[in-house]
């Protein structure tokens, strides 16, 4: 028994040792410049292959806990790390189904994409160094997903951020990469101040649960409604601590009022995109929410904000979608919208179907980059849509992806879009009763499936059909690039399937938590409500970039300033320039303006003081005392010259002296005589 | 030999000076071998005290509080003044004394091409000992002797080899420690009259060891000597605030300052780096030793208003100020402003976790500082000017150098997985079980170093390549001296138990005067 746990333990370590080591080799390649024969083809060879020994080891982890039912956990212990109040942070994972399953598609994604990188970074300057970094986001999201207490889960949280920074910043060349890169990491930093402020409050609150840092739930027993009657500052500290998290998940998965830095992360390369803007990284949110969906439960609070927040950041990011020109931007925004999607599932208690969105979404979403990043090596990288069209014919492969991925997003049966969405506004539907905001949420569900479709046929219809434009060329050698395609295709479709007669959301019952369902029936009418409104929305789509261009083009020019405030986006961005960032630019500068002005001068001040100080004790020496001693030197002069005066040398003189001191003292003592007396 | 290690430790770099000066002009290149001689050797008497040293076998030297200490050497100096040299070491101690070493080596790697070799090197050697001789004192006047011996070559080493306003900066950074002296002295003066270890009250026997003077009662009040001139609490907290002064000026705490920014901007790297990496601590170890220990109930008042709210403030300030900063120098300069903000909160906290970090964040922060400072250096040495809006694509020309460069930025803003990111957690983590709304205030912090830092990073590393005209990558001294500071960065980020069990007993301790 203890051989088969030290094998497991080091099996469940290789998962995140594996990329890590494949970051530090390929890493030190860069870093010292080696070069021999070959050098991509081992560098990508070698980042591939460990990146595989951590899908491989997840995918056995899985079927192992799969194995064990839903109950079913691994734990493994890999270092100790540090203390705080006794409570031991420590490099300790935990395999469970929730972590299992996000570990395996991780790796999977990461695989595929580390694949389709072969021929997409071909040539590029920095080929050693973009495989390394991409080892390390791997090893860093695993350790992310794998941790089992919340401070080794903040060094992943932290470290995939890190990584987004790098590979953004890839091309660091390009100014507005480089600048998309520190806006990135500066918004999620906003978050990490959440996150860590969280961590304060569930430090404190750790002396009366004993748990909360740590992720292993079912094997403690306290009752979290108990923990409402704790405070701070008059609210109670699990609303506080549920917020906080839910900002940094926020930051983390592109919410509202975070959300800007996605679109500018595509400047990043399309690989990266698809990996870490699209199907990872940006969960790591959502995944955060999943871990701690027992607490989010006791937090009726934040669970309506977490709701609100998803809906309007989905309803808002699907209508920018439609008005964006660059195809990654598109794709970003569809991101945005999907991702307040699954946080418009979780605030609602749907964390099962949320967690399930979010696999298919990963799937179908990572496809949608790479056909878009396949289509960039075709058009020279120039992403404007309004420069492409009738690429269908010129590569029908590459059109039929994305046209199976679309289909998947719309929710259309039966992609695997359509099976999760169906089960989110199930679940919406199923909450109606509960209050106007239930109906709400609901209507915004069904609002996002329509939105969907418009703007993800619109972008389909825009490269693949109408006239034929831009400069196309066909590249030679994409195998790696169209093999992957098919193979994530095959996912986006199959992964729908996952949950047939609900053995995904069972698998998870024990690991995410699940409010009660309360069994309405018209599932089959949701279903269909929901598909009609995709297929019309497809529809309206069709007619408006096909069939009917004029009529759009007729409406756009009508409405200027409504259609310009749309494409800006609301003009954001520019918002916050004008707001926060002013605003601490201001502060910065003021502060400096007070530092030169108010501290050195107070300093001159004193050094004055002090020089004055001394130049007055000079001049008081110069006036007061040099005169003092003139004036005593004189007196005893003047003194000295009438006592010389009186010595005449006669003596009838000095007699006269005494007789005169004889007189003066007698006179003295008879006076002081009488004084006696009387 | 053991028993005179740690003299050993603080003199042995003395005896290199002779050797400097009289070697002929001609040799004056072999003088930089000397003191890297001079130097290494006390590095390896650091590393094998950490290797001896067990805080779970110890001895009690002077009191049963302090299991800690170690090495003891004690020596009549001054008799009727009862002045001993004293000597000791604990963890907290150790761990500076490591510092000091490791720092000091790392600095002379980048000294190659300063002028006037033989003057440079002997008061860099006169430098180390007076460091480790504040950090290793254990008589407060001994304490005080070796904070002043160290003033003297830094002035010198400021004034002669600095920048352009080098006399400037030299005197200012003089006086204000001067300053911070005067009530030192005045402190030690008091704490001299006030003294009496003997519990007899009819004899009175005075002391000024700090191990001594820390155990209750030893330090009375102004009644024991029939002076009436205020209550007991009032000229305690008159005696906290004094030497709160004297150890704030080093530190610095705000409005205190201001010679920071100045002494370091001329200051030469070399002497930047001793500066933020090594001189900054010892008003927080000043803290550490004599404060806390000595006055524990007044700490216990003012620690909300002096330690956490001017850890706070030192925080925002200096975030603010460096992110207002072009002078790259000046930006690093007030970094260490909020940095050594941590490890004010830290010891706000008066306990366990808050100790350890802020022992911990001196340690990480003098290693990431050292790393900005050489950054800083690397850089100027190339197109001698510092100002971040002129640099660009540095990434493109220095490729490795960029790497390590990268890594002191990330740590600089506390990245988890490097060693800051533990010490400044564990100081906040500290703080907020006693200070929650300074704490997450000073949160706040670690937003706008990675505002600064990584504002900095990107003007000067990406974007256009030809911006700066660099040419040459990191020379070998420069990554020799930069490598055992990335890697202490990085294995104490991993692995900080490395430093944290050493100061493990000091640091309860500490804790178990206040809880």
């Amino acid at each position: 028994m203890d051989y088969f746990n030290l094998s497991t333990e080091h099996l469940a370590a290789l998962i995140i040792f594996s990329p890590a080591a494949g970051f530090l080799m390929n890493g030190w390649i860069s870093f010292f410049n080696i070069r021999f024969a070959k050098r991509d083809l081992f560098v990508f060879l070698t980042a591939s292959l460990f990146v595989f020994i951590s899908f491989v080891i997840s995918s056995y982890f899985l079927f192992q806990i799969f194995s064990f039912g839903s109950e079913g956990k691994i734990p493994a212990h890999l270092g100790s790390w540090f203390s705080v109040n006794k409570i031991p942070f420590q490099f300790d994972i935990l395999i469970d189904p929730l972590s299992g399953i996000m570990a395996a598609i991780i790796s999977l994604v990461s695989l595929i994409v580390h694949l389709y990188s072969k021929d997409y970074m071909k040539n590029e300057e920095g080929f050693a160094r973009y495989f390394a970094v991409l080892n390390l986001f791997t090893a860093m999201m695993l350790i992310l997903i794998l941790s089992d207490n919340i401070m080794f889960l903040f060094l992943g949280w932290e470290g995939v951020g890190l990584c987004s920074y790098l590979l953004i910043g890839f091309y660091f060349k390009k100014q507005d990469a480089s600048r998309a890169s520190l806006k990135a990491f500066m918004i999620n930093r906003t978050g990490d101040f959440a996150f860590l402020a969280a961590v304060f409050f569930l430090i404190h609150l750790y002396s009366q649960t004993g748990s909360l840092l740590f992720f292993d739930f079912n094997s403690v027993n306290f009752s979290l409604t108990e923990l409402r009657h704790v405070h701070f500052s008059g609210l109670p500290v699990i609303e506080i601590t549920a917020f906080l998290l839910f900002a940094a998940a926020a930051a983390k998965s592109a919410q509202i009022p975070f959300y800007t830095w996605l679109p500018d992360a595509m400047a990043g390369p399309t690989p990266v995109s698809a990996l870490i803007h699209a199907a990872t990284m940006v969960t790591a949110g959502i995944y955060l929410i999943l871990r701690m969906s027992h607490f989010f439960l006791a937090a009726p609070f934040t669970m309506d904000v977490i709701a609100l927040t998803g809906a309007f950041t989905s309803i808002l990011a699907g209508i920018f979608a439609l008005f964006q020109f660059d195809i990654k931007k598109v794709l970003a925004f569809s991101t945005i919208s999907q991702l307040g999607f699954i946080f418009l599932a979780l605030g609602s208690g749907a964390f099962q179907e949320g967690f399930f969105h979010l696999i298919t979404h990963a799937f179908f979403k990572a496809s949608l980059f790479l056909c878009a990043g396949a289509i960039l090596i075709y058009l020279h990288h120039n992403g404007d849509m309004r420069k492409m069209g009738g690429l269908f014919h010129k590569d029908r492969l590459t059109g039929t992806v994305f046209f199976i991925a679309a289909l998947s997003i719309s929710g259309i049966f039966p992609f695997a879009g359509f099976f999760s969405k169906d089960l989110i506004l199930i679940r919406l539907y199923e909450n109606l009763n509960s209050g106007p905001l239930s109906v709400f949420l609901f209507s915004a569900g069904l609002l996002i499936a329509f939105i969907t479709p418009l703007y993800i046929f619109r972008q389909f219809f825009m490269i693949f059909f109408g006239k034929e434009k831009g400069n196309f060329q066909h590249s030679q050698n994409m195998y790696f690039i169209k093999s992957m395609l098919i193979l994530l295709t095959l996912l986006s479709f199959l992964s729908g399937f996952l949950n047939i007669s609900g053995f995904f959301t069972d698998f998870l019952k024990h690991t995410v938590s699940s409010m009660a369902n309360q069994g309405a029936a018209g599932h089959t009418l949701i279903a269909a409500a929901a598909g009609s409104l995709s297929i019309s929305a497809v529809f309206i789509s069709w007619l408006l970039h096909i069939k009917h261009p004029a009529f759009k083009e007729a409406v756009i020019a009508r409405s200027g300033a409504i259609y310009r405030f749309l494409t800006g986006c609301f003009y954001v961005d520019e918002f916050y320039q004008k707001t926060v960032i002013l605003f601490i630019k201001k502060a910065s500068d003021y502060s400096a303006l007070f530092d030169r002005s108010i501290i050195d001068s107070a300093v001159r001040l004193v050094s004055e003081i002090t020089c004055r100080i001394s130049r007055l004790s000079h001049s008081f020496e110069k006036h007061v005392v040099l005169k003092t001693v003139r004036l005593i030197v004189q007196t005893s002069k003047t003194f000295g010259m009438i006592s010389r005066n009186l010595q005449t040398g006669y003596l009838h003189n000095y007699l006269h002296y005494i007789l005169g001191g004889v007189l003066i003292l007698g006179s003295m003592m008879i006076w002081l005589d009488l004084w006696r007396k009387f | 030999m053991e028993n005179y290690i740690l003299s050993i430790l603080i003199f042995f770099p003395l005896i290199g000076i002779p050797l400097i000066l009289i070697l002929p002009a001609r040799f004056s290149g072999i003088s930089f071998w000397i003191t890297l001689i001079f130097l290494t050797l006390p590095l390896f008497l650091t590393l094998y005290i950490y290797s001896i040293y067990d805080p779970a076998n110890p001895i009690r030297p002077f009191s049963s509080e302090y299991t800690d200490l170690m090495l003891i050497e004690n020596a009549v100096w001054i008799e009727q003044f009862h002045i001993n040299y004293t000597l000791g070491v604990d963890g907290i101690s150790l761990s500076l004394v490591i510092l000091t070493s490791v720092i000091s080596i790392s600095g002379l790697f980048i000294t190659r091409q300063v002028p006037h070799k033989a003057g440079f090197y002997s008061l860099y050697l006169l430098l180390f000992t007076g460091m480790t001789g504040v950090f290793l004192a254990l008589d407060f006047f001994l304490f005080y002797v070796f904070w002043e011996l160290m003033l003297f070559p830094m002035y010198f080493l400021i004034g002669i080899w600095g920048g352009e306003r080098r006399e400037y900066a030299a005197i200012k950074f003089f006086l204000f420690t001067l300053v911070g002296s005067i009530f030192m002295l005045l402190v030690l003066i008091l704490f001299y009259l006030f003294s009496d270890i003997n519990p007899d009250p009819e004899i009175r026997e005075r002391t000024l060891n700090i191990v001594q003077l820390a155990e209750p009662g030893v330090l009375q009040g102004p009644f024991a000597d029939g002076l009436s001139l205020m209550d007991a609490g009032t000229f305690r907290i008159l005696i906290w605030i004094s030497l709160f002064i004297a150890f704030a000026v080093k530190i610095p705490v705000f409005p205190l300052h201001s010679w920071l920014p100045v002494a370091h901007v001329e200051a030469s790297t070399p002497i930047s780096v001793i500066l933020a990496g090594i001189l900054l601590k010892m008003g927080i170890y000043g803290i550490l030793r004599i404060l806390l220990p000595v006055l524990p109930d007044q700490s216990v008042l003012l620690a909300p208003y002096f330690l956490a709210m001017a850890g706070v403030i030192n925080i925002l300030y200096g975030s603010l100020n460096a992110l207002a900063q072009t002078d790259l120098k000046r930006l690093v300069a007030f970094s260490s402003i909020a940095h050594m903000g941590f490890a004010l909160l830290g010891i706000s906290s008066l306990n366990q976790d808050g100790f350890n970090g802020a022992v911990f964040q001196m340690f990480t922060h003098g290693t990431i500082s050292a790393m900005l400072f050489i950054s800083v250096g690397v850089l100027y040495d190339r197109v001698h000017h510092r100002d971040i809006t002129r640099f660009g694509g540095v990434i493109h020309s220095m490729p490795r150098f960029s790497v390590l460069a990268a890594l002191a930025f990330f740590a600089g803003l506390a990245l988890p997985g490097l060693s800051s990111f533990v010490s400044e957690a564990l100081c906040l983590f500290g703080a907020f079980a006693q200070h929650p709304y300074y704490t997450i205030a000073a949160a706040a912090g670690i937003i706008l170093a990675a505002a600064y830092f990584l504002n900095a990073f990107q003007k000067i590393f990406f974007g256009n390549p030809d911006a700066s005209g660099i040419k040459e990558d990191l020379k070998l001294n420069e990554f020799f001296a930069l490598l055992p500071l990335a890697a202490l960065t990085l294995v104490l980020g991993i692995y900080p138990s490395l430093f944290l069990d050493t100061v493990e007993k000091s640091v309860f301790r500490l804790s178990s005067m206040f809880f």
